[in-house]
C-alpha cells in the first residue's frame, strides 16, 4: 500500500515536472518566434542584420534611417531596389513595396548623439532640482506649520511640478526631441512627488498602525477603541467627500453625485484588472 | 518612441499582472504587480536602448515608472481605503448616513485589518489580544521615525 502510494506520488510528481517543461519550451518557442517574425520586419534591426552595418532610426523621422557607416561599403541591393541615390541619402524600395531612406554617418557615435548629451544634462539637472528641492523641506520648511498640512504639502508639490514641466517645455520647445527631453524632466519629479507624498501621507499612521500601536503599547483590548476609531473615519471620510465634491448630502441621504460615479465606475474598472475586491 | 515604448510596457505590465492574480499565485497585488512590473520594464528599457538610444530609453524607462508608480497608488487606494468603501456602497444608489456607516462596518474593518496583520506576520495570535511580532514592532519604529521626520512639531488638525 504504501509502496503503491509512494510510486503514485513519483509518477504525479513525474507528470507535473513534464507538463511544466512543456509549458516552459511552449513559452521559449513562441517568444524566439515572435523575435525572429520582429528581427524580419522592415526595422533597423532587420536592416543591420542584412547590410552587416549598424542602422539606427533617427528620432522624429519616419521611415529614415542611418547607416553608421560609409555610403561604399553597403550594398542596398540586398534590400531591394535602389530608386534615389543623391550620395548622401539614398531611397530604397523594399521587396514588399515599402519606401525608405538611409542617411550614412561614418563615425561610431550613434543617430541620437546631439541630442542624447543634451537630454542627460536636462535628466541630471532635473535630478538636482528634486534633490534641492527635497533638502529645502528637510531643513526648513518641514518645520512650518503650512507644510504640515494636507493642502500645504500637497500645494508645495503641484506648484513645483508645474513650474518645471512649464519651464522645461519653454527651455527644450526647439530643441530636436525637446518633448521627449521636457517628459523625462517632468517624469523625474512626477516620481519623486508621487513617492514623497505616499510615504507623508504613510507618517501620519493610518488605521492599522493605531491598531499595531494600542496592541504594543499593552493598554487592553484594541477592538472597542479600534471600532470607535472606524466610526470616526468613516464619519470624517464622508465630510471630506462631500467637500471635494463626490458626495451630496441631503435629508439624511447621501448620494454620488456625477464626479463620484465617474470615481465609482474607474474604482469598478480597476477592482476587476486586479481581479480584487474593496476591504480584501 | 519613448511614449509608445512605455505606453507599451506598462499595458504588458498590467496584463500579465491581471493574468497573474487571475491564477492565484501568491504573493499580495503590490508584490506581484512589482515582479511584473520589473521584467517589463527591464524588456521595455532593454528594447528602446537596441532600437533607438540610450537617452530615448531613459526617457521611456521614467515615464513607464511613473505610470506604474501611479497604477499602484491606485489598486492600493480602491481597495483599502475607507473612501473605496464609501464609492463602492453608494455605486447602486443613495443611503442614509447612519446605514453607510454600518455598511462601511467598523466591526468588519477591526477583523479585515487584524487578519491581514496575521498573515503578514505583524501579528501573532495570542489572548487575551493579538500580540504584536517583532516584526510589528520593528514596523512601529520605521514609521515612528517617518512621522518624527515629517512632523517635527506636534500638529494640530
Amino acid at each position: 500500500m504504501i509502496a503503491s502510494n509512494a510510486v503514485t506520488a513519483t509518477s504525479t510528481r513525474a507528470r507535473r515536472l513534464a507538463a511544466w517543461v512543456v509549458r516552459v519550451t511552449a513559452v521559449v518557442v513562441c517568444v524566439l518566434t515572435g523575435a525572429a517574425i520582429w528581427r524580419s520586419m522592415p526595422g533597423p534591426a532587420m536592416f543591420s542584420s542584412v547590410l552587416g552595418v549598424r542602422v539606427t532610426t533617427i528620432p522624429n523621422e519616419h521611415s529614415q534611417y542611418l547607416v553608421h557607416a560609409a555610403r561604399e561599403s553597403v550594398d542596398f541591393t540586398r534590400l531591394g531596389t535602389i530608386h534615389l541615390d543623391l550620395g548622401f541619402t539614398v531611397g530604397v524600395t523594399l521587396h514588399d513595396g515599402t519606401q525608405v531612406g538611409f542617411r550614412f554617418r561614418p563615425e561610431t557615435a550613434d543617430a541620437e548623439a546631439p541630442g542624447a548629451s543634451k537630454t542627460f544634462m536636462a535628466l541630471a539637472a532635473g535630478a538636482m532640482y528634486v534633490l534641492l528641492h527635497f533638502l529645502a523641506f528637510a531643513a526648513l520648511l518641514r518645520r512650518m506649520p503650512g507644510f504640515q498640512t494636507e493642502r500645504g504639502i500637497f500645494r508645495y508639490h503641484v506648484v513645483s511640478i508645474l513650474a518645471v514641466a512649464v519651464a522645461a517645455a519653454v527651455l527644450f520647445a526647439r530643441e530636436p526631441g525637446g518633448v521627449q527631453t521636457a517628459a523625462g524632466v517632468t517624469a523625474i519629479h512626477g516620481l519623486y512627488s508621487l513617492s514623497f507624498l505616499e510615504l507623508w501621507s504613510l507618517a501620519q499612521g493610518g488605521y492599522s498602525l493605531a491598531m499595531l500601536r494600542h496592541l504594543s503599547d499593552g493598554t487592553g483590548r484594541a477592538d472597542d477603541v479600534m471600532r470607535d476609531l472606524g466610526r470616526e473615519k468613516t464619519t470624517l471620510r464622508l465630510a471630506s467627500l462631500t467637500r471635494l465634491g463626490i458626495l451630496r448630502q441631503s435629508n439624511d441621504r447621501v448620494e454620488l453625485t456625477s464626479l463620484g460615479r465617474l470615481g465609482a465606475r474607474a474604482q469598478a474598472a480597476v477592482l476587476a484588472i486586479v481581479n480584487s475586491r474593496v476591504g480584501e | 518612441m519613448w511614449m509608445a515604448a512605455a505606453a507599451g510596457g506598462f499595458v504588458a505590465a498590467v496584463a500579465s499582472h491581471a493574468a497573474w492574480r487571475r491564477r492565484g499565485v501568491g504573493g499580495t497585488a503590490v508584490s506581484s504587480f512589482a515582479t511584473s512590473g520589473l521584467i517589463w520594464g527591464a524588456a521595455t528599457g532593454a528594447a528602446t536602448y537596441v532600437v533607438v538610444g540610450p537617452s530615448t530609453a531613459a526617457v521611456a524607462l521614467l515615464a513607464y515608472a511613473l505610470v506604474c508608480e501611479v497604477y499602484i497608488f491606485l489598486f492600493t487606494f480602491v481597495t483599502h481605503s475607507v473612501s473605496a468603501l464609501v464609492l463602492a456602497a453608494l455605486k447602486d444608489g443613495p443611503r442614509g448616513v447612519q446605514e453607510l456607516e454600518q455598511l462601511c462596518n467598523p466591526e468588519g474593518m477591526v477583523l479585515k485589518r487584524r487578519k491581514r496583520m496575521l498573515e503578514t506576520g505583524l501579528l501573532e495570535p495570542s489572548l487575551p489580544d493579538a500580540r504584536v511580532t517583532d516584526r510589528g514592532r520593528r514596523l512601529i519604529l520605521v514609521f515612528d521615525r517617518l512621522n518624527g521626520f515629517f512632523f517635527p512639531h506636534p500638529r494640530t488638525r
